[in-house]
């Protein structure tokens, strides 16, 4: 009995002492090593945070492969056929990633990590689930899809701006209400438009395009009504279209109508604030453009807002999964990289000696007020608005593109949605704008092409990366 | 026979590139010898060897850098299509297998090219829209270059200046540049209004209206990318002895005249050069819809790289269905040149009006 005990009790012991001995070698090795970090982000802001990285963990170097996102997918292809995929890669085309083995499943890290599992946004924390218990991605870079209210056209008709935390509905009552063609006024003008944003902002639990939630897409009324509505709003007038007889007549050198100064609301993107609404030019044409998110739809409780989102994986071959997350992590989500960021949003300078970022050059994908706190004295006071802190805290659940997120959404697209004929008009969209189709007459037929190319794409995945 | 195929066939499309720079090396090297040979022996050289070998040996770089560089990538995707490809810790081939009708695995290599036809519905529609885009735009660039070219050869103040200038756009128009130019609606002209166009088109069938309408949204774009070819006229137009036009002039036959009958049949060439470079370069243009299909299938998880490759090949053999169309239509036909009676007698008085000159001049050094 007591030779039993003794035995078991040394059996235990051994357990223990091996368990702990893995866990320490996981996560604290001590080892030298270099973990190469491909990106086509601003590398002087990734080196400084490389450089962050490498104090917090000296034994570990970070070594940057720059890209551009015209060339990320050919190099990509490249390095994994030289078998020589860097041990932490962003990416922009989700179906070669499914189609070769070339991630690592990240699951089990992301599951142990308490900060992704509380801090990231909901939608990104399950984006990456390809097959719902896998992960082979989490989010790299976050881009918002913003709206732009021009504050000097709403005073000119006499309308008070929304609130920050404004709904679908009332978006869509501004698009119908705001046109005033006696004032060469129109409502609006997109570059991604309410057909993008619309089955987003009205499906719950979304995680893609066109209301997908992991499993099926929803091409139900909201699509129905978002692809009439931005059809009709074209027709009516409510829509600036460039180059159009209407549009010439008041804008006679045919300016991008977001920055014409005849827009009510320009729905774009993030970086238009940096680029166009915070530069000279514009504020002495007096646009006064008020950023807001992408609203929800009234009653959703978890919609989404479009966005641009990069994802990152790990190399499926690395030889530093536990490392590689680290820096994959603090490289793009994570909240010490964050405040590290925003320092360095705030302090990075050009030769000249001038300030690089006049804003922050992206935004967080946790939600944490340590970091809003940290980024909110980095925006710019525009004068006529400054609620900075209500447009962050108005962020929620971003849903990026289909091709980022949803196996076959790219093959679907091409070949059905937009590829395919529609009572004699390739595409969908361009059935329903001539009027030829009824799209409700659509959707069940929309939702099991969807279902069926995601099923053909997944059978690919599971013969790469198994049941 | 499909086994044969991967074991014996296939592996030797790897060696091809080499085969071929060998080749070349080799034909180089002997007409080189037998040059040098017949040049030592004393025995004339003929001209026309000698500019043969020259002009050789000029694009030798060209020759070999394509032979490593080019024709190795073009052998391995000839090479992928009849397999399946993956990037697993490198590249991974795997034979493409089937099943018959008794059940048994059988080798079918030819499993891409016939997935292509079966699964890209839009590949032929596209292939279409593409044959009939290059009907039409084919001859508005060859003839906007010629009227380009023509202008620039005559004696106008500042014509560095615009050679330069429409030369400029193959230079700084290029990727990116192009794509930004592009969206921001350059590469129409102003006064055609899309929406009238499409109204005017409305009845005619998709296929005949898209390419119209293709053409007019890239009228600019068609222009800008016509600089090589107004340098090859260009070219060819200095090439053509003035004295065929004095002769011409001295018989009274108007400008009008003189285009039809000396320059243009003097250009022939150059039209034949010219259509050849731009059914390849519209061929292979980023804007072109078929890349992007080629592209999106390459990378997509259903089809991939094999099948990406495959898409490549049959597109190759269209447009090199297409090329010899062109070549068999603007080719320089032999009978029509013997018939070409008012050329030839203009050559024949240029050539007597050189050599009375060349023998006035001899005569004078003679005396002198």
């Amino acid at each position: 009995m007591t030779r039993k005990l003794v035995s078991l009790f040394l059996s235990l012991v051994l357990v223990f002492s091996v368990c702990s001995f893995a866990s320490a070698e996981e996560l604290n090795t001590t080892d030298e090593i270099t973990i190469s970090f491909l990106t086509w982000d601003d590398f002087e802001l990734t080196q400084a945070l490389a450089d962050k990285f490498h104090e917090l963990h000296p034994n570990i170097t970070v070594e940057i492969i720059q890209s551009t996102t015209a060339d990320v997918t050919a190099t990509l292809t490249n390095l994994a056929a030289d078998n020589n995929l860097p041990d932490v890669f962003f990416w922009l085309d989700l179906d070669p990633l499914m189609a070769n083995p070339m991630c690592l499943d990240i699951a089990p890290y992301l599951e142990a990590d308490e900060e992704a599992q509380t801090l990231l946004y909901p939608s990104l924390r399950r984006v990456g689930y390809v097959d719902g218990k896998r992960c082979y991605f989490m989010p790299g870079e976050f881009l918002p899809a913003v709206i732009y209210l021009d504050k000097a056209v709403f005073d000119k008709l006499n309308v008070e701006l929304p609130s920050q935390d404004w709904t679908w509905e009332q978006m869509l009552d501004l698009i119908e209400n705001m046109t005033d063609p006696a004032q060469g006024i129109w409502a609006y003008n997109f570059f991604m438009g309410p057909v993008t944003l619309g089955p987003v902002a009205l499906t719950d639990h979304v995680l893609g395009e066109f209301g997908w939630d992991g499993e099926n897409y929803h091409f139900d009324t909201g699509w129905v009504e978002m692809v009439e509505k931005q059809s009709e709003y074209a027709r009516l007038g409510y829509q600036a279209i460039q180059g159009s007889d209407a549009y010439l007549a008041v804008v006679p050198d045919d300016m991008w109508p977001g920055e014409s100064g005849h827009v009510a609301m320009q729905m774009d993107a993030y970086w238009t604030m940096n680029n166009i609404y915070t530069q000279t030019a514009a504020l002495e044409r007096g646009l006064q453009m008020v950023p807001y998110n992408s609203p929800l739809g009234e009653g959703t409780e978890e919609a989404g807002q479009f966005s641009w989102i990069d994802m990152v994986s790990i190399a499926a071959n690395t030889e530093h999964p536990r490392e590689a997350y680290e820096v994959a992590k603090f490289l793009t989500w994570g909240k010490e990289g964050w405040l590290a960021r925003a320092e360095l949003y705030g302090t990075l300078t050009n030769e000249a000696g001038d300030k690089i970022y006049r804003l922050p050059g992206s935004l967080p994908m946790v939600q944490d007020d340590d970091v809003n706190a940290a980024l909110v004295p980095l925006f710019p006071d525009l004068g006529y608005w400054n609620d900075w802190e209500s447009y962050l805290a108005n962020i929620q659940n971003p849903v990026t593109f289909g091709g980022r997120t949803i196996p076959g959404f790219n093959t679907f697209i091409a070949d059905y949605y937009h590829g395919s004929d529609y009572n004699g008009y390739t595409g969908i969209e361009a059935a329903i704008n001539a009027g030829a189709i009824d799209p409700y007459d659509y959707t069940d037929s929309l939702n099991a092409a969807g279902r069926s190319y995601y099923e053909d794409a997944m059978k690919v995945f599971y013969s790469v990366y198994g049941e | 026979m499909g086994n044969w195929i991967y074991e014996k066939l296939l592996p030797m499309l790897e060696y091809l590139p080499y085969v071929l720079l060998f080749g070349v090396l080799a034909a180089l090297l002997i007409t080189l010898i037998v040059t040098l040979v017949r040049y030592r022996q004393g025995k004339p050289v003929r001209r026309s060897a000698r500019d043969t070998l020259w002009g050789y040996f000029f694009i030798m770089p060209w020759m070999v850098g394509i032979c490593i560089f080019f024709l190795g990538g073009v052998a391995n995707s000839l090479l992928y299509s009849f397999y399946n490809l993956k990037l697993d810790s490198g590249l991974q081939l795997t034979p493409l297998t089937g099943v018959d009708e008794a059940g048994n695995t059988v080798y079918t290599p030819l499993a891409n090219y016939v997935s292509v036809f079966n699964k890209e519905l839009n590949f032929p529609v596209t292939l279409g829209n593409f044959a009939v885009s290059l009907v039409l735009q084919l001859p508005i660039i060859i003839a906007f270059s010629l009227i380009i070219a023509l202008m620039l050869n005559g004696k106008i103040k500042g014509r560095g200046v615009f050679r330069t200038i429409f030369f400029l756009p193959v230079i700084i128009a290029t990727g990116p540049v192009m794509s930004q130019l592009t969206a921001q609606g350059v590469s129409s002209v102003p006064m055609v209004n899309q929406n009238t166009m499409a109204v005017i088109l409305a009845d005619f069938p998709e296929f005949i209206s898209q390419p119209i309408m293709d053409l007019f949204s890239q009228l600019i774009l068609i222009l800008w990318n016509s600089g090589i070819q107004i340098l090859i006229f260009l070219a060819g137009l200095q090439k053509v002895p003035t004295a065929m036009y004095e002769a011409a002039k001295i018989d009274g036959a108007s400008g009008w005249e003189t285009f039809w009958k000396i320059t243009l049949p003097s250009l022939r060439s150059m039209i034949l050069l010219n259509s050849i470079y731009t059914v390849v370069t519209l061929a292979t243009n980023s804007t072109n819809p078929i890349i992007d299909l080629i592209y999106n299938a390459t990378y997509a998880v259903t089809k991939g790289y094999s099948y990406g490759a495959a898409m490549t090949w049959l597109y190759t053999l269209v447009v090199a269905i297409l090329l010899l169309i062109t070549f068999l239509i603007v080719r320089e036909k032999k009978e029509k040149k013997s018939k070409d009676v008012f050329r030839q007698d203009m050559e024949g008085r240029a050539r007597a009006a050189q050599s009375k000159k060349l023998s006035k001049m001899m005569g004078r050094r003679k005396t002198a």
